[in-house]
């Protein structure tokens, strides 16, 4: 029973990961990212950078 | 025609104090008129720098010019040191005085022809960036005191009399018109203008405020008491901001000519509540390559996939640029930013020098931040190049620096308003609560825009013509 409801754990979290994985991707991919306290100037960079 | 002596002058109806771009416009004007017009001027015809010793003040705030050199006092005013770079502002900007833009802009042609600016202007021209649009500044060159000093000595209806200090003014008891001036003419003792008819002080951004604050404090009786005279100053905060990479066609295309700007939209503007602002690119055409490669030494820390990328450009030839990003931008009207006279140091003729009290404000620098970001975000999903805003714009620490940032345009002090407490004058540029007394010049600007200010001087100067003779 606590092997199964273990495997079952690891299943539902590698599912939530899996189903959340685009959203996040997408999200990264669209958030521009001000990069600062480099130096004396601060970039506007993309995630990609 | 030159005159030396107002002794056995015939009082003309107008007496212009001040042959700036501003006095030397409205003079011409009115004799087209066939209208005669006293011109007062403190200058000569040269620099010289006794008469410029006038200009002395001292500044409080944020770091700026020295006053005694910001501006020129002889014929021509500081159309004698300008760069000859002037747009007429935007109908958003003016939409913000009490008048209406047409007003103005009606004005552009004959302005343009005063100031010899052949090209158009661009305006708000679609750019490849959404929230920013293209403007152009054109190059109007024009020394107002060379250009104009032999029709104002031919003429016989201007009186020019040049090396005339005008002290102050002065009214009659109830305080509502003016009705006498002193002056002190060059090696003569100080003299008197009575019966008076129209004055208008046109003595650049900084001296309407002087002339006026001086004015009320001798004054025995109520003249020019409760007005607001010396608040709301205003410049052009300007200088470098950062840098861009980008693709050099893209980035050479988006700015077509050095004289190009990029200026946020009406609806950006809006949005973001900032103020009006230009960007503009200075390329490093020289040594592109190797300015390049030491920007990209920082940036390839933060952003080693795009810094390759770049890198791996360079194979063959310079695909990419790096160029200067450098801004000028409105500063908003704040009371707490103002001339006053000083107490302790007075010029030769025992009137106080100025105390500018000058300091750049939040809004300015949310203003840069906010637009700049977003132009950033834009450049990336272009597919341009990358920007990076100088640190300054987050932390203040310019106010350490010793670069000004500053542009030698004076604004505000006797703005233009209908609204109680906040006006010197109101929309026809007469002083309030007087009858026969003008300012002319930036110093009735209610708002600053971002562009170079003498053009519209002189659509103002033009427009009071106008009304002073219809």
């Amino acid at each position: 029973m606590k092997k199964n409801r273990r495997k079952f754990t690891k299943i539902l979290i590698s599912l939530l990961l899996v189903s959340c994985f685009p959203i996040i991707k997408l999200k990264a991919k669209y958030q521009n990212l001000v990069k600062k306290n480099y130096k004396d100037k601060i970039w506007i960079l993309s995630s990609k950078d | 025609m030159i005159i030396k002596d107002i002794d056995n002058l015939e009082l003309p109806e107008y007496i212009i104090i001040g042959g700036g771009p501003a006095g030397i416009t409205l003079a011409i004007q009115l004799e087209k008129k066939n209208r005669k017009v006293l011109l007062i001027e403190a200058g000569g015809r040269e620099f010289n720098e006794k008469i410029q010793s006038h200009y002395k003040g001292d500044v409080y705030g944020d770091k700026y010019f020295d006053l005694e050199y910001t501006r020129l006092r002889y014929l021509g005013g500081s159309s004698n040191h300008w760069g000859g770079n002037c747009a007429p502002l935007d109908r958003y900007d003016i939409e913000k005085w009490p008048l209406n833009f047409n007003e103005i802009d009606s004005f552009k042609k004959e302005t343009k022809n005063i100031l010899e600016i052949k090209n158009n202007f661009v305006k708000n021209e679609s750019s490849i960036f959404n929230s920013f649009e293209l403007s152009s500044i054109e190059n109007g060159y024009v020394n107002f005191g060379e250009k104009y000093y032999d029709q104002l000595k031919k003429s016989q209806n201007i009186f020019l009399l040049m090396e005339t200090s005008v002290l102050n003014l002065e009214s009659n008891e109830n305080g509502k018109e003016v009705t006498s001036i002193n002056l002190k003419i060059k090696n003569k003792s100080k003299k008197i203008i009575l019966n008076l008819n129209k004055v208008i002080v046109a003595c650049g951004g900084l001296e309407n405020s002087r002339l006026l604050l001086w004015s009320k404090e001798i004054s025995k009786n109520s003249f020019l008491k409760n007005l607001p005279i010396g608040k709301y100053w205003m410049e052009h905060p300007s200088g470098e901001i950062g840098h861009c990479i980008g693709k050099k066609d893209v980035v050479e295309k988006v700015f077509k000519k050095k004289n190009y700007f990029l200026v946020p939209s009406e609806n950006f503007i809006k949005n973001e509540k900032i103020n009006n602002v230009r960007f503009s690119v200075q390329f490093w055409e020289a040594n592109g390559k190797k300015s390049l490669k030491h920007i990209l030494k920082d940036l390839v820390c933060l952003a080693p996939n795009y810094g390759k990328k770049i890198i791996e450009s360079f194979s063959n030839q310079v695909v990419h640029c790096v160029s200067a990003i450098k801004f000028s931008v409105e500063q908003k009207p704040k009371i707490e930013n103002d001339i006053t006279l000083s107490k302790t140091k007075f010029d030769k003729y025992k009137i106080p020098q100025i105390k500018l009290n000058w300091n750049i404000g939040d809004d300015v620098f949310f203003t840069l931040k906010k637009s700049l970001e977003k132009l950033g975000q834009e450049f990336i999903e272009n597919d341009i190049g990358r920007i990076g805003i100088d640190k300054y714009v987050y932390d203040q620490s310019f106010k350490k620096a010793n670069d000004i940032f500053a542009n030698h345009h004076h604004m505000g002090g006797t703005i233009m308003s209908n609204l109680d407490n906040v006006g010197v004058v109101d929309q026809n540029l007469r002083v309030k609560n007087t009858s026969n007394l003008y300012v002319l010049g930036s110093s009735v600007f209610p708002t600053g825009g971002h562009f170079n200010p003498t053009f519209t001087i002189v659509q103002l100067s033009l427009r009071l013509a106008k009304h002073l003779t219809t």
